[in-house]
């Protein structure tokens, strides 16, 4: 019996591409600490970490070390079993996200038609490792971050999910692969029918804010605002488990960038698409079909790099809201911005239709 | 601590039977013709079932209300991943993403008020006959259960096309012969509607397509959902609107006197 090769890729490739992004995932996360300290510190007009490698570069793993060799402590008032659980709740709800993006036509790793509901529910299981850790600690400070946290997530998973239905509404499907290649053949783009940028631009608003909120982030990081809270839910951890929990917020922030990239931003697709020289220009003139996924993989890239750097860009640009502002603005503007946006995407996806059948 | 002990028992029962579990299972793997109920897909199954149950147990006798919490969310997770084996990918995602995912979480933030670690708990405050109803009601769970697992089997739901055969119920599914991993192309869930995304994939050659072949439960049960049950279905939205407004209602005049309450205190602050 020979070994078939080719077969035993196409069997073994969902798991293949699941280390793959794990890995990369895994690798990306510290040089996004690293870059992320550095940006704010230019901001701020400091230096930022320097001494670890040149210029610093080294610095997250030098923590991670550090962490990695910390005394386990586990308060006494703890409740053992969820604290010890929380964080890893955190870290894997986060990463499960990465399951159903797209990062080009052929590297992902599984495609499920309700690749929407399927993050859309993991997302909010990552609240379960906030809520949990805040509870379990045993102290005051943790608690109230974790009420925070709770309410906050509740508030705004609605406009998170309400948000995302304009891009799935247009393509017509759930998965977040078949929104990918609905943009290379969206009127938007085929036609040049720019009314279709207007519910995908207002969903976009809403769903950035959104995300700044699920991923607990400045402006809206009130689970762990420091003045107020000590460090909020994750007072209590140290060593592995707090890096856990801070790995995590880092993953979240990706996979929330991805989906950002992927419904609204054109996926991997070249933003150049609808012109005519993109053709002459792609590599998928030159190097064929593996040109094609090189280029797919370039701008998937470039266009989440870019919405990782807004968030690092909001961070140290915006001051923090106080909770019943942050309640306001999710239930008074947010939510009916993202259900009236909704209603009017319904709207141009029913003339478009009428329309067509008219001709 | 009556509860305490016979957790105890519980907890090492279940092991022993997961354990037992898993040692057919890995037989089954090795002698199949000796063990030809364990197919995979129904091996999983049962590991799952045993899981669900310890669950559903250990929500019940845990003395901790967050813990009896948290063993619900998990028992939420096995069922869900039992409805994925039943193919239900929908209803496996609606499960966590509304029960895991919101209503447990509001569950557990009122009671997290509550029930502080560290502190002792307030005592449970059983209601009488608290046994005998659950064993009635249970009882009259497992007939309903039964009726439906039998009668099931001779009926097919409605959102499946003719031509398939023994599909019929998932649970009947389950313990049928088909429930050995074979093509999803064949299913045809989506009738008289073109598969334009499909038309541009690249791999067709994939053993099994998932997508395709669940892209029509989301859209076979929303139609259904929006012409044969649309009553029904606008009547419970009208029943939510109620509720919503009730709770509104309810929550406006508290709201409202702890406002003033707020206020007169802030008056005083300022007026010193």
């Amino acid at each position: 019996m020979t070994l078939d090769l080719t077969s035993l890729y196409q069997t073994g490739r969902p798991y293949i591409n699941m280390l793959v992004i794990l890995a990369a995932i895994m690798g990306v996360a510290p040089m996004l600490v690293w870059i992320e300290r550095k940006y704010l510190a230019y901001y701020q007009q400091r230096v930022g970490p320097l001494y670890v490698g040149k210029f610093g570069i080294l610095q997250s793993f030098a923590d991670g070390i550090k962490l990695l060799t910390k005394e386990e402590l586990i308060p006494k008032n703890a409740d053992r079993l969820t604290y010890l659980v929380a964080p890893a709740i955190s870290m894997t709800a986060a990463f499960i996200g990465f399951a159903v993006i797209p990062i080009t036509e052929a590297f992902y790793i599984t495609d499920v038609n309700v690749a929407v509901l399927l993050w859309l529910a993991m997302s909010s299981l990552g609240a379960y490792g906030v809520i949990l850790a805040g509870w379990s600690s045993g102290s005051k400070y943790p608690f109230l971050g974790c009420l925070r946290s709770c309410s906050q997530m509740i508030s705004y998973e609605l406009s998170l999910g309400t948000s995302i239905l304009v891009p799935v509404l247009f393509a017509g499907t759930l998965s977040f692969k078949g929104i990918a290649l609905w943009w290379k053949e969206s009127p938007l783009v085929a036609q040049g029918n720019w009314i279709y940028l207007i519910p995908l631009v207002i969903g976009f608003f809403v769903f950035l804010v959104s995300g700044f909120a699920e991923t607990n982030r400045i402006p809206f990081d009130l689970p762990e605002a420091e003045n107020e809270l000590v460090a909020g839910y994750h007072t209590e951890y140290a060593s592995m488990k707090f890096a856990m929990f801070f790995l995590g917020e880092y993953v979240a922030i990706s996979a929330i960038a991805a989906i950002a990239v992927t419904a609204f931003l054109g996926a991997f697709n070249s933003p150049f698409i609808g012109f005519a020289f993109a053709k002459q220009f792609s590599l998928e003139a030159v190097w064929g079909i593996w040109g094609r996924y090189l280029g797919q993989l370039f701008w998937f890239l470039v266009k989440w790099f870019a919405l990782f750097w807004f968030f690092i860009w909001i961070r140290a640009t915006l001051p923090r809201f106080r909770f019943d502002q942050l309640q306001r603005f999710g239930w008074y503007g947010l939510l009916p911005v993202s259900l009236v946006n909704l209603i009017i995407a319904a709207l141009i996806v029913y003339s478009q239709a009428s329309a067509g059948m008219a001709k | 601590m009556g509860a305490d002990r016979s957790l105890k028992l519980l907890s090492g029962l279940g092991g022993l039977a997961l354990v037992a579990y898993l040692v057919l299972w890995a037989a089954a793997g090795f002698v199949p013709e000796r063990l030809p109920f364990f197919t995979p897909v129904r091996g999983l199954f049962g590991l799952l079932a045993i899981l669900a149950v310890i669950s559903a147990l250990a929500m019940v006798m845990l003395r901790n209300p967050v813990h009896s919490a948290l063993a619900l969310v998990a028992n939420f997770f096995f069922l869900a991943i039992i409805y994925l084996l039943m193919q239900q990918v929908l209803l496996a995602f609606l499960q966590v993403l509304v029960y895991a995912g919101a209503i447990m979480v509001l569950f557990l933030f009122v009671i997290m008020f509550f029930f502080q670690p560290g502190r002792p708990d307030l005592g449970s405050s059983p209601i009488r006959q608290q046994t005998l109803g659950g064993v009635l009601f249970a009882l009259a769970m497992l007939a309903m259960a039964m009726v439906v697992i039998f009668q099931g089997a001779s009926r097919r739901p409605q959102w499946l096309s003719a031509g398939e055969e023994v599909r019929s119920s998932p649970v009947a599914y389950l313990f049928s012969e088909a429930a050995v991993p074979r093509k999803v192309q064949e299913i045809s869930l989506t009738p008289g509607r073109k598969p334009e995304l499909q038309a541009t994939r690249q791999e067709e050659e994939q053993p099994v397509n998932v997508a395709k072949a669940f892209g029509g439960q989301v859209r076979a049960i929303g139609i259904r959902l929006y012409t044969q049950y649309l009553v029904p279905f606008e009547l419970t939205s009208v029943l939510i609107l109620i509720a919503i407004i009730a709770a509104v209602v309810m929550g406006r005049d508290r709201a409202k006197k702890i406002m003033e309450l707020e206020r007169t205190r802030q008056g005083e602050v300022s007026g010193e």
